[in-house]
């Protein structure tokens, strides 16, 4: 008899859980503690908060400028930032990172248009070469920043871990990025309810999800309030301003890192965020400025999320 | 249900982005490999209505892989048969034959076995398998000797065989006088893949047998007067073709087995089969199947259910086995994989045989039955 055992734990400044059905807690715990270091190693490698990691390396070379060799695993991730840079036309770009100095939570006014063109000109995937294994910065004072593409990747991960040890119901949950490891035992879909962007109480559509993942983005997880005002954390490499248009987003994928890639994108295009979604053929659930719910998993949208 | 969804460029260039992303997905290594070690044990019940046969078979099996192009087989049987048999027809009220079965009932228990070996080198394939069988009346000594060629990148495989058998058949009464019969089987067949879901296989089978092919505990009634012993002749050539075709179906989510056969051989038997199987796999890893058999034969040429005279030539039978009749019946069943290492299979027949089926040749309602099959196996691969 499988019964389900859950592990919560922080990570990548989000409470994160790893769900298991096993028939014992030793071996889903002992399951749960690998997936759970492999999210804690990829949060130490990629925090562009700790002086110690792979992010901050680069960033100290990206500062000055020039060339840089990264490891295998940073490559994979440079590859996919790159495919998100080019299926985006170029709005998803890891070397966005230099607009937090000009958006940053302690800030109270709003930045001088002046501060961010001068920002702008260190932001830029095509300011920067990249030859695996070489990442060269032509242009000094940039910043990377792996937001949106490593949160996801780590849910991915340990949702593998978990599976390749032989546990076949489950999931791994990141801060609301979510990649199922397989159905409850009786064959039902795990039932993920989108949280509603202005009512936390409230939700604006439940997905069935057999497999596969959900990643979620939104103007209310993590933002920055100037005189009363809300300004989301994503910024736009166009303008160097936070996003407006889409309140939250969520879309389901075969892996979560798309997922999250995906609504990603579909915030920093704004109005046509939707547009987006539909031509890349996600199943998607959004909530616009207005309030107004759109999406392929909408509530009432003949279509469902999934495949058993 | 999973409708089939054509996936956008875009979303194509991201998948194939994530797919280089190491441990996004589970490597396919968690699955059992192509050479696993394998062991399967079956317990199935076989019965038959009105008291007549019923056979209990335990079967395990072994495939023990030895580096990735040999592998060793070992399979080994036991069968507990009892209940009663018909030994010849009597003429019932109103001249209608009737069946007279074994007084007492007939208990026999066989033991069987083979050991066998496989070698793979590049596309081709040969195995090689000795079997023993074991009972009271009935001893088997075989060998097979079969060879498989893939081609065209694995999408046709084209396969070949020959087994011989050289058994020895005696009776209760006289148990240490045992007669040979000697069985050769040739077999050729190919396996063509037609696309992503669909794939058809033809075979063909010529064989051989000669020697004492006669059922000792037969007979065969004649009016006026005795009961002669059932006599076949002495050589028997049958030559069977047989045509399965297995699609997906994207619609209903499921696989479709079609499967026809047409056999002849020089006693006069002609036979045909047709069978349909519906697959479907459920969520939790269970697939179901259910399906449906047609068979149909025409009777043996020196077939009668009871004689008038003594025949003029010297063969003659009243075997139900070499009567013209056919059947109709349906199968079920389920298999659960309990992980990628075990799975646990019900599957249960139920078949009516009816002399009004039969596609040529002399039958008798008299030999109508019913019999139903139903086994568990247990499988394991590592």
């Amino acid at each position: 008899m499988l019964a389900l055992f859950r592990f919560p734990f922080s990570a990548m400044g989000s409470r994160c859980e790893v769900r298991l059905y096993a028939r014992d807690e030793t071996a889903a715990s002992a399951c749960a503690q690998a997936a759970t270091a492999d999210v804690r190693r990829l949060d130490a490698k990629y925090s562009r908060y700790r002086t110690d990691s792979v992010t901050a390396e680069m960033n100290r070379v990206a500062a000055r400028g020039g060339p840089i060799d990264v490891d295998a695993e940073t490559a994979t991730l440079l590859d996919y930032a790159e495919t998100c840079f080019e299926q985006s036309d170029g709005l998803f770009d890891i070397t966005s990172g230099a607009l937090r100095e000009a958006w940053h939570s302690e800030r109270k006014t709003l930045p001088e248009p002046a501060v961010l063109k001068a920002l702008l000109a260190r932001v830029g995937w095509s300011k920067v070469r990249w030859n695996r294994p070489r990442l060269a910065f032509d242009v000094a004072g940039m910043e990377l920043d792996f937001g949106g593409v490593v949160k996801e990747y780590a849910a991915d991960r340990a949702a593998v871990i978990c599976a390749e040890e032989g546990f076949e119901h489950g999931l791994v949950d990141l801060g609301g990025d979510i990649r199922i490891i397989g159905p409850h035992p009786d064959g039902s879909p795990w039932i993920v309810g989108i949280q509603h962007p202005r009512d936390s109480d409230a939700v604006i559509a439940t997905l069935d999800l057999f497999n596969g993942a959900v990643a979620t983005s939104g103007d209310y997880e993590r933002f920055i309030e100037i005189d009363g005002r809300r300004y989301s954390h994503i910024l736009s490499p166009r303008t160097g301003r936070p996003v407006q248009g889409l309140a939250g987003v969520s879309v389901v994928a075969e892996e979560c890192v798309v997922a999250g890639s995906a609504t990603t994108i579909a915030m920093l295009k704004e109005e046509r965020g939707a547009a987006w979604l539909d031509e890349i053929g996600l199943p998607h659930v959004f909530m616009d400025r207005d309030m107004r719910i759109g999406g392929t998993l909408a509530p009432g949208f003949n279509a469902r999320a999934g495949t058993p | 249900m999973g409708a089939i969804r054509r996936i956008s460029p875009r979303l194509a260039a991201f998948t194939a982005a994530a797919m280089a992303l190491p441990g996004v997905h589970a490597r396919a290594a968690e699955a059992p490999g192509e050479n696993p070690w394998a062991f399967d044990a079956t317990h199935m019940e076989y019965s038959e209505s009105g008291n007549r046969m019923n056979v209990r078979v335990n079967q395990a099996s072994a495939v023990i892989p030895i580096g990735d192009s040999f592998q060793l087989k070992a399979n080994g049987i036991q069968d507990l048969v009892s209940g009663a048999s018909p030994i010849f027809n009597a003429p019932g009220p109103g001249g209608k034959p009737q069946q007279v079965l074994t007084g007492a009932s007939v208990r026999d228990n066989r033991k069987a076995g083979d050991i066998g070996a496989s070698a793979t080198f590049g596309d081709n394939q040969f195995t090689l398998r000795q079997g023993w069988s074991n009972e009271n009346d009935y001893k088997s000594t075989w060998t097979s000797l079969e060879a498989r060629h893939d081609l065209n990148r694995k999408n046709t495989t084209l396969a070949a065989g020959f087994s011989f058998s050289d058994d020895g058949v005696s009776n209760h009464d006289t148990p240490d006088d045992f007669r040979t019969r000697i069985r050769r089987d040739f077999y050729a067949g190919v396996t063509q893949v037609i696309d992503e879901r669909s794939l058809v296989q033809l075979s063909l089978e010529y064989s051989y047998s000669n020697g004492f092919l006669s059922d000792p505990y037969k007979l065969v009634f004649v009016q006026s007067g005795g009961l002669l012993p059932d006599a076949r002749p002495s050589q028997r050539r049958q030559t069977a073709a047989s045509v399965k075709y297995v699609t997906f179906i994207p619609a209903i989510d499921s696989a479709l087995h079609a499967t026809g056969s047409l056999s002849t051989d020089n006693w006069g038997v002609r036979s045909g089969s047709l069978e349909l199987q519906w697959k479907k796999k459920l969520p939790g890893e269970w697939l179901v199947s259910a399906g449906a058999r047609y068979y149909t034969q025409s009777s043996a040429d020196f077939y009668a259910p009871l004689l008038e005279n003594p025949p003029t030539g010297d063969t003659q039978t009243s075997d139900y086995r070499l009567a013209g009749f056919g059947s109709i019946g349906w199968l079920a069943g389920v298999t659960k994989e309990l992980n990628p290492n075990f799975s646990v299979q019900f599957a249960a027949e139920r078949s009516y045989r009816r002399a009004g089926l039969r596609s040529g040749g002399t039958g008798i309602d008299a030999d109508n039955y019913i019999w139903g099959l139903y086994l568990v196996t247990l499988q394991a691969r590592f």
